[in-house]
Formats: C-alpha cells, sequence, structure tokens
C-alpha cells in the first residue's frame, strides 16, 4: 500500500485513480486507521455505507414487473403498429395492382382466340344479341299459333252458352206467361159465380 | 440486445441509478419514477443500445436528463447555500452528528448539483472520470476540477465541525 498521506493528497485533488481510491477505503475501513487519519474515517465511510443503500425489494420487485409490463405493452404496442403497417401495405398493393389485373383479364374469346377490342367486343356482342332475338322471335311464333287454333277450339263452347242462355231466357218467358194466363182463368171464374149469386 | 441481456445490465445498475436519482432529485418516489422511466426508455432503444460502447455511462447520462427534465418541471433550484448546514442546524445537533456519516452525508447533499453529482458517481459508484464526463455532458477537466472541489469543500467543513 502506497502511502496514505500521498494517496489522500493525490485524492483531495483529484489526481487519483481507482485503484488508489479502492486502497483509501480499504485502509478507513481497516482497524489499522492511524489517530492522525481518524478525521477522514467518516468521508469514507460515508461512502461505504452509501454503497449499501439498496432499493428495498419490494420496490425493485414492483420496478422491475411494471417495467415488464410496459415492456409488454410496448411490445403489443410495436407489433399492433407492425400489423397495421403490414395490413395498410398490403392494401395499397392490392389497389395498385387492381387496374392492372383487370385491364389484363378484360378480354373476350372470338372463335378461340382472345382479343381485348373492345368496339370489336361490342360488335361481336350485338350480332350475337340480334341472333338470339331472332331464334326467340321463331320460338315464340309457333306459341301464337297455338294460341290462335285454342282460341278457335273454345269459339263453340262460348256459342253454347249463348243459346243455352238464350235457351234459359225463353223458359223464364214461357213461365211468366203460364203464370199470367193462370191468373186470368181464376179470376174470370170468380166472376161468374158472383152473376149466378 | 434481448431481454436477458437487459435486465442483467438494468438490474446490475438499478441501485445505482437509484442512488444517483434520489440525490439529484432528493426525492424518493420521483428517483424511482425517475429509474422507471428511464428502463422503459432504454428498452424501446435496446437495438441501439447493443451498440453503444459504455452502457453503463450511458445509462447514466440517461438517467441524469431524465432528472434534469423533472427538475424543469417542477420548476425548483436544487442549488442550496453551502453555509445553510450551518444555519440549519443548532450547536447541539452539530454535536450529536459530528464525527458520523450522517455529516459527510449532509455536507455532500448541500453541495451545488454539478459537483455532487460528481462526487457521488465518482466516491459511491466508482465510475471513471471519462465515464462521468459523458454522463455529465462536460469535459474530463471539468470533472477533475468539480471533483476537487467538493472534496476540498467537504474536507474544510468537515475539519471545520468535527
Amino acid at each position: 500500500m502506497k502511502n496514505i498521506d500521498e494517496l489522500l493528497n493525490k485524492y483531495f485533488q483529484a489526481l487519483s485513480a481507482l485503484d488508489e481510491e479502492k486502497q483509501l477505503k480499504e485502509y478507513f475501513s481497516s482497524d489499522a486507521v492511524k489517530p492522525e487519519h481518524l478525521k477522514y474515517k467518516a468521508l469514507f465511510g460515508f461512502f461505504e455505507k452509501e454503497k449499501t443503500e439498496k432499493l428495498e425489494p419490494a420496490i425493485k420487485d414492483k420496478l422491475v414487473k411494471s417495467s415488464d409490463s410496459n415492456k409488454s405493452k410496448t411490445t403489443f404496442r410495436i407489433l399492433l403498429s407492425l400489423a397495421s403497417g403490414i395490413a395498410a401495405a398490403i392494401l395499397l398493393f392490392v389497389i395498385l395492382q387492381l387496374p392492372k389485373h383487370k385491364a389484363i383479364e378484360s378480354y373476350i374469346v372470338i372463335n378461340g382466340q382472345k382479343t381485348a377490342n373492345a368496339q370489336l367486343a361490342y360488335q361481336y356482342a350485338e350480332d350475337k344479341i340480334d341472333d338470339l332475338a331472332m331464334l326467340l322471335s321463331k320460338s315464340v311464333a309457333p306459341i301464337n299459333q297455338t294460341e290462335d287454333v285454342l282460341q278457335g277450339s273454345l269459339q263453340p263452347i262460348s256459342q253454347t252458352e249463348t243459346a243455352i242462355e238464350i235457351i234459359s231466357n225463353y223458359e223464364n218467358d214461357i213461365s211468366a206467361i203460364i203464370n199470367s194466363s193462370t191468373l186470368k182463368n181464376n179470376s174470370n171464374g170468380n166472376n161468374s159465380n158472383e152473376n149466378k149469386h | 440486445m434481448d431481454k436477458y441481456s437487459f435486465d442483467k445490465l438494468t438490474l446490475s445498475l438499478s441501485d445505482s441509478l437509484y442512488r444517483t436519482a434520489n440525490s439529484i432529485l432528493r426525492n424518493e418516489d420521483e428517483a424511482i419514477d425517475a429509474v422507471q422511466d428511464v428502463l422503459l426508455k432504454l428498452w424501446e432503444i435496446r437495438a441501439d443500445l447493443a451498440s453503444v460502447d459504455n452502457q453503463k455511462a450511458f445509462v447514466f447520462k440517461a438517467l441524469r436528463n431524465k432528472c434534469l427534465d423533472i427538475i424543469k418541471l417542477r420548476k425548483q433550484t436544487i442549488e442550496v447555500d453551502e453555509n445553510k448546514l450551518d444555519e440549519d442546524l443548532n450547536p447541539y445537533e452539530q454535536l450529536a452528528i459530528r464525527d458520523t456519516v450522517e455529516l459527510v452525508y449532509r455536507l455532500i447533499e448541500n453541495l451545488p448539483e454539478l459537483q455532487r453529482t460528481v462526487i457521488r458517481m465518482r466516491d459511491v459508484e466508482e465510475l471513471e472520470i471519462d465515464e462521468i464526463a459523458f454522463v455529465m455532458g462536460i469535459s474530463n477537466n471539468a470533472v477533475s476540477t468539480n471533483l476537487s472541489r467538493a472534496r476540498q469543500k467537504i474536507r474544510t467543513q468537515l475539519f471545520k465541525l468535527t
């Protein structure tokens, strides 16, 4: 060990190294402190005592747990941000790619050949629609004829219904005539009886 | 830096960080909050922390900056009159704490913040001069000057009171 006074001088001028300062601390924590050095004992004793001042285990535990909790929150926040970023990137990518795909996929097949010519496609579609309309009109014609035949078949039935209605009217007229003649006869009979009396 | 390395570093420093924060802030609750905030900030930048040459000094610097922010927020001066000790203590109290470490504690606590932090970082936390210079944002010479002044001031007052 170096001379203590020399070390003390270096110490107070802040020229001592950490190792030298450790030697001083060891010296002043021992029982070999010379009487002329006792006045420094409290100073170095304070530094040694301060080192033993530690966070209470409960506080340290709370501190670490709280930090861990915050770490988890931070990690969660980072992951959430990352996920959001990835989702946004994917969405952006899809949006950017969408017209491109549309352009590529907007074609029709005419006679087994792909074409992206819109005018040709419209013309082709119109022709096909005309063909379809013609086919439909041909298909509807027999239905119209069937309807006419059906109408013709129903006509006699309609005439029969009319005849029945006429006959029925006649029947009603005849009944009315019969009733009125009966009433007349009864009235004439009563008059002749009164005259006899 | 993975969680294990981070915990190893910060847990090994937690007591030192608490002592330093408590010395600067003079408030245990604020000191704990400061340490907690710093640990969280460091966790967020742990990837960068791995590439830092002197992680211990880096952590202390982050802590000191945090403490200074807290002091700014509460708008309180931390400078204390060097003669305050004599005014605070009556002769009986001075006699009672004579030759005790309590006296040294009071002397150190009454130093200006720069000197108080420098002497604590050197004599309690045992940081190298260049590490303290990095933490405090001053030159090595400025650290040595302040350290020397602090030590001599304590010696003078210690001899005066004992």
